[in-house]
């Protein structure tokens, strides 16, 4: 449970995105004119990012001295990641303030600047990643993964979120299928991808720690694809009108996005197999 | 000062009797779980059938004694997002525990695991090449230690013209990854890098806690 607080944190983080991104597509789809994020959206972003943040400082020997950690921004990329965030979350504050006060002119530039700010963060997040002595994190694998975490889970939890807003499950449109299902993309191309990096850098693990026995996670991979894969289909059904009860499987679909993307992160965290000692 | 800090280690008479990992970890009053100087026990290799039905055998084992090679290229430096790991003036990469937030993140990047956590401080930790001892005109802890004169410092480039070009041998990592300042004189079994026959054997004595 070593990785505990860096999975609750990138995961949140992704999520969070995920949620703005969809909400933003959705307003600009939207025909009857509405040009606000609900508040409960943003909220929940906010919550998500505060949440993250509180995990990131859970993370570090000595949180009291956390100022210190974007000191070296012209090299490093997690002081950038920080700056990123920090930034991102600011800019979900002012959303959200402006919503409250029911500020509308101009609000699609904030959204707009906001989601920009959220890629960013993710962007930034996955070059943390890119060691040169962890071939299977410096891949486009880390991208791919977390973009797709935003995708995935941020379409789904949006179209949970607005189920508590409108007390029913949303009729089919893009909006639905394109964000979840990019993301799924997305995923199963990063778990082949890491499964590639996993082979051709297979002569160079053979003296890395033993904690990281990446070769006992190969087998779960297909699993891992295949809950992805049952996750979307069940949050299909639920807006396709396949079912007549599209709540539950909503519900159920989230859920199982949920807890997959939670195994997934802690096997990307124990997949730290370092080239050297 | 020198300027530039490099170790050497003689691998062709080093027996792993570990005197440096154990000098290191005293002098510095390591806490349980740090071990700046760390010895690898590397070994490995089979059974060879040949062609007319006879076996030979192609084990080996070596010791390889490693701390911070306080490197050209410092990857701890570059990713330190709070500018605690820096490289003084005499080219030694220390930290500063004012300013380190204990991330970890020098201690993912670098490939000889040098960084090492400090949990009960909540910082990270490593070599300093016993500064303050060099200012006396000491060797490091290490270096005095070692009963069999294997391990020894001084300017990587007298190093090099003395022992010739660095050895590119297992386990180490590749050295175009941070440049590092260490010179070897390679056991004669040493296996080259990306050799898939050997393993380390002594992890639980070598990784983090």
């Amino acid at each position: 449970m070593h990785n505990l607080s860096l999975v609750i944190f990138t995961l949140l983080i992704q999520t969070s995105v995920g949620i703005l991104g969809t909400a933003i597509f959705n307003i600009w789809r939207n025909k009857n004119g509405m040009v606000q994020i609900p508040l409960i959206i943003l909220s929940t972003c906010l919550g998500l990012i505060a949440l993250a943040l509180i995990s990131a400082m859970a993370h570090l020997g000595n949180p009291r001295k956390a100022p210190h950690a974007i000191l070296n921004i012209t090299h490093s990329w997690l002081s950038r990641e920080i700056v990123s965030i920090n930034l991102f979350a600011i800019s979900i504050v002012l959303l959200w303030g402006l919503t409250f006060i029911g500020f509308q002119k101009g609000a699609f530039v904030f959204q707009i600047t906001s989601l920009i700010l959220g890629i960013l963060t993710i962007s930034t997040m996955s070059q943390v990643y890119y060691l040169r002595a962890v071939p299977v994190w410096n891949s486009i694998a880390t991208p791919m993964d977390f973009f797709g975490t935003a995708l995935l889970a941020g379409g789904i939890a949006w179209a949970v979120l607005n189920l508590f807003i409108s007390d029913r499950v949303s009729t089919p449109g893009l909006t639905f299928f394109m964000f979840p299902y990019l993301g799924l993309c997305c995923k199963i191309f990063a778990i082949s991808s890491t499964i590639s990096v996993q082979k051709r850098s297979k002569n160079l693990f053979w003296y890395a720690s033993l904690r990281a026995k990446i070769n006992a996670h190969t087998s779960t991979y297909a699993v891992r694809a295949g809950l992805y894969i049952i996750g979307a289909a069940l949050f299909a059904a639920a807006n396709m009108g396949m079912t007549d009860q599209p709540a539950f499987f909503l519900l159920i679909s989230f859920a199982v996005i949920c807890l997959t993307e939670i195994w997934n992160r802690f096997c990307f965290y124990d997949s730290f197999c370092r080239l050297g000692l | 000062m020198i300027k530039t800090p490099a170790f050497f280690i003689d691998m062709q008479i080093c027996t792993g009797c570990k005197t440096c990992m154990v000098a290191c970890k005293d002098k510095n009053d390591l806490a349980q779980g740090l071990r700046w100087r760390r010895v690898y026990e590397f070994s490995g290799g089979d059974w060879i059938a040949s062609a007319d039905g006879t076996f030979t055998q192609d084990v080996f084992a070596y010791y390889i004694s490693v701390s911070c090679n306080h490197c050209q290229d410092p990857i701890c430096v570059e990713s330190c997002p709070s500018r605690a790991m820096h490289k003084n003036e005499y080219g030694i990469v220390l930290i500063d525990s004012k300013k380190c937030v204990g991330c970890r993140y020098c201690e993912w990047a670098c490939p000889y695991s040098a960084p090492q956590f400090d949990r009960s401080n909540g910082i990270m930790t490593k070599c300093d090449f016993c500064q303050t001892q060099i200012q006396e005109g000491r060797d490091p802890c290490c270096v005095e230690a070692c009963p069999t004169h294997a391990l020894s410092f001084g300017d990587y480039d007298d190093l090099i013209t003395l022992h010739g070009e660095k050895a590119l041998i297992a386990p180490l990592p590749f050295p175009e990854m941070t440049s590092p300042n260490l010179v070897i004189t390679a056991p004669k079994q040493a296996r080259s890098q990306g050799n898939t026959n050997g393993l380390i054997q002594n992890p639980e004595e070598v990784k983090d806690a």
